[in-house]
Order: C-alpha cells, then structure tokens, then sequence
C-alpha cells in the first residue's frame, strides 16, 4: 500500500470503517511507515480537538412552539399552499409577461421585415423612382412635365 | 411518560394527526436535532430556529415516510439538508453573514465568575473558538459529514444514507476536511502540535 492511499483512508481506519483485506494492508504499512504512523496520530489528535466544541441543551420551548406552529397550520391548512400557489403564479404571470413581449417584439420585427421588404419590392416594380406622389400634378408643372416625360420613354431615368 | 412505540408507529401516527404521538417523538430526538443545529450554525438562536423548522418539516412530511428507510436517517436527512440550505442561503446573504459573524465571536462560550481558573476558561474559549473557525471555513457538506461523524457517531453508511451519497464518497468528504482542518489549525496556531 502506498502512502498517498494510506492518508486518503487513515480516518477510516482509525473508525473502524475499513474492510477485513484494506484494514490489514493498513496495518502492515503503519508498522513500517514512521511517515504513515506519525500522519496516524496527527489526524487522531486533530479529532480529538473538535471536542473543544462547546455542548449545548436543547431549550425547554422548543416542543411547545412547534406543537403551536402545528396547530395554526392544522387550523390553516391552506394558508401554507395557498402561498406556494400565490408564488407559483406569481412567477408563471411573469414568465408569461416577458413570453408575450418577447413574442410580440420577435413577430412585430419579423412582419416589419416582410413588409418593408414587399413594399420595397413593389416599388422597384412598378416605380423603381418613388414618382407615384407626382403622378397627379397638373402636366403643365414642373414636376407634371417631369412624370410624363418618364411614362413616355417607359424606362428609368 | 414514554410508551414502547417504535419511531415509525409513533410517526405513523402523526402522519394520522396524532399530536401526542408526533409530541413523543420529538421528545426523544429534538436534544439530538438541537445539538447538531446548534454544532452547524455555532449560534443559540437560530440553532432554535433551525430545529423548530425540521420538527415543523418532520410533522408535514411525516405522510410520506417509508419505513424500509430508518427513522433515524430519514430524520437526520431532513435535518441535515435543512442546515445545509439554511447555511447556503447565509452565505449569500450579505446583511445575513454581517449577523452571522457578530454572533459568532461568541462561540457560546460564556466565563462564569464561580468556576475556577479564568485563564483556563479563556484558553478552552480560544481553543472553541479556533474549532468553530475551522469548522466555518468547511463547504457545508465536508462540515455535516465531520458533524456526524465526530459528534453524532453516526458510521460511514449512515452518514452516505443521510447525505444520499456512497460511502466512498463520505470517506472523501471525511478526507478532505482532515486536510483543511490540519492546514487551519495550523495556520491558526503555528509551531503548536496537532
């Protein structure tokens, strides 16, 4: 058995967890191991210091105050899931709020795209100029002679 | 008085609103619950907290209790979580942790004027204190396996039964936390032997 495996399963072999094979092996290496044997003592004073932990006794009204919660809620069964359920919507409300705008940003963005891209491609179609505002100015203008000009020759200036 | 009622038919009981029965069972278990609330968090109050809530949680889940799991596990399980969740919220805390490290300068330990020696009374309460430190200074899960381990007695299995991990695992936890511990107290206290 190496060193490194003896320190990983010291504490257990000082708890009596280790099995009959691993124990033995454990046991045949700390007696020829100063290293080990030593590493052994440490970790067992090291646990033996936790102790140093100070006790303490439960306090008398402890049971009471439960016995009392427990009551309230026997009495109020609800109120407890009536919370959790409060919460629960709570939160799906506002998981829905943020779905909707989010869908509604996402599909407004979208039907803008589509139809900004219509719109463009019809306006290269028919009036690749944007002339159609001039269309109804009286022939003898400038911008009259301009749009007839234009119908005449058929193609784009 | 105490009937001969077994953990799982005096929880049994309570599962059918038997206040008496649930009354019992808390009287055998609640200095054990207490003791490790009071180990985990290193503070009177909330290790009164912290058992009022595992007893309230015992009472609503006591419905759902398996007998082929072991009372005592299973009680510790809930316990042993709600410490842990309770310590992890804390650490988020910020106003929470400020309360926390106030509290924990006590160490509960308190000099009493009739007992002799007050230099020793001060050197157990540095000692205590150092503990508690290095204890704090474990993640959660390291410090509830050295907990059961160390003060509950708890064997490897049962500690791998309330953490819902293999005993490998525990024996890794175990590890590791010698490993941190050894390197505090050290720190804490140089040239001195382990």
């Amino acid at each position: 058995m190496r060193c490194s495996k003896v320190h990983k399963h010291i504490k257990a072999y000082l708890d009596n967890e280790l099995s009959g094979d691993d124990r033995q092996r454990m046991q045949q290496h700390l007696r020829t191991c100063s290293r080990c044997c030593r590493e052994a003592k440490d970790v067992s004073a090291l646990w033996d210091r936790l102790s140093a932990l100070p006790q303490e006794k439960a306090p008398p009204d402890i049971l009471p105050i439960v016995m009392e919660r427990i009551s309230d809620y026997e009495q109020r069964p609800f109120r407890g899931k009536l919370a959790v359920l409060l919460t629960a919507m709570r939160s799906s409300f506002a998981t829905a709020a943020v779905a909707a705008m989010l869908i509604g940003f996402f599909s407004g963005f979208g039907l803008a795209k589509i139809q900004s891209h219509k719109f463009v491609t019809a306006s290269m179609d028919d009036d690749p100029l944007g002339l159609e505002v001039f269309f109804d100015t009286p022939p003898s203008s400038i911008s009259g002679a301009y749009t007839s000009l234009f119908h005449e020759e058929g193609e784009v200036l | 008085m105490q009937s001969s009622r077994t953990d799982a038919e005096l929880l049994k009981a309570a599962a059918g609103k038997d206040k008496g029965a649930f009354k019992e069972l808390m009287e055998r278990y609640q200095g054990r619950i207490y003791s490790l609330a009071y180990r985990f968090s290193g503070d009177r109050e909330t290790a009164q907290e912290l058992t009022q809530d595992i007893f309230f949680k015992v009472y609503r889940s006591a419905g759902r209790y398996r007998p082929d799991a072991r009372f005592f596990t299973w009680l510790y399980r809930i316990a042993a979580n709600h410490c842990i969740n309770f310590t992890k919220k804390r650490r988020r805390d910020p106003l929470q942790k400020a309360v926390a490290s106030e509290d924990d300068h006590e160490s509960g330990f308190c000099l009493r004027d009739d007992a002799p020696g007050i230099a020793e009374q001060l050197e157990q309460r540095e000692r205590a204190m150092i503990v508690r430190s290095a204890l704090d200074s474990l993640p959660e899960r390291q410090k509830m396996a050295v907990m059961l381990l160390r003060f509950d007695d708890l064997s490897y299995r049962e500690i791998s039964e309330v953490l819902g991990c293999s005993v490998s695992a525990v024996e890794s936890l175990i590890h590791r936390a010698t490993t941190s511990l050894k390197r505090t107290f050290l720190k804490r206290m140089p040239g001195s032997e382990i």
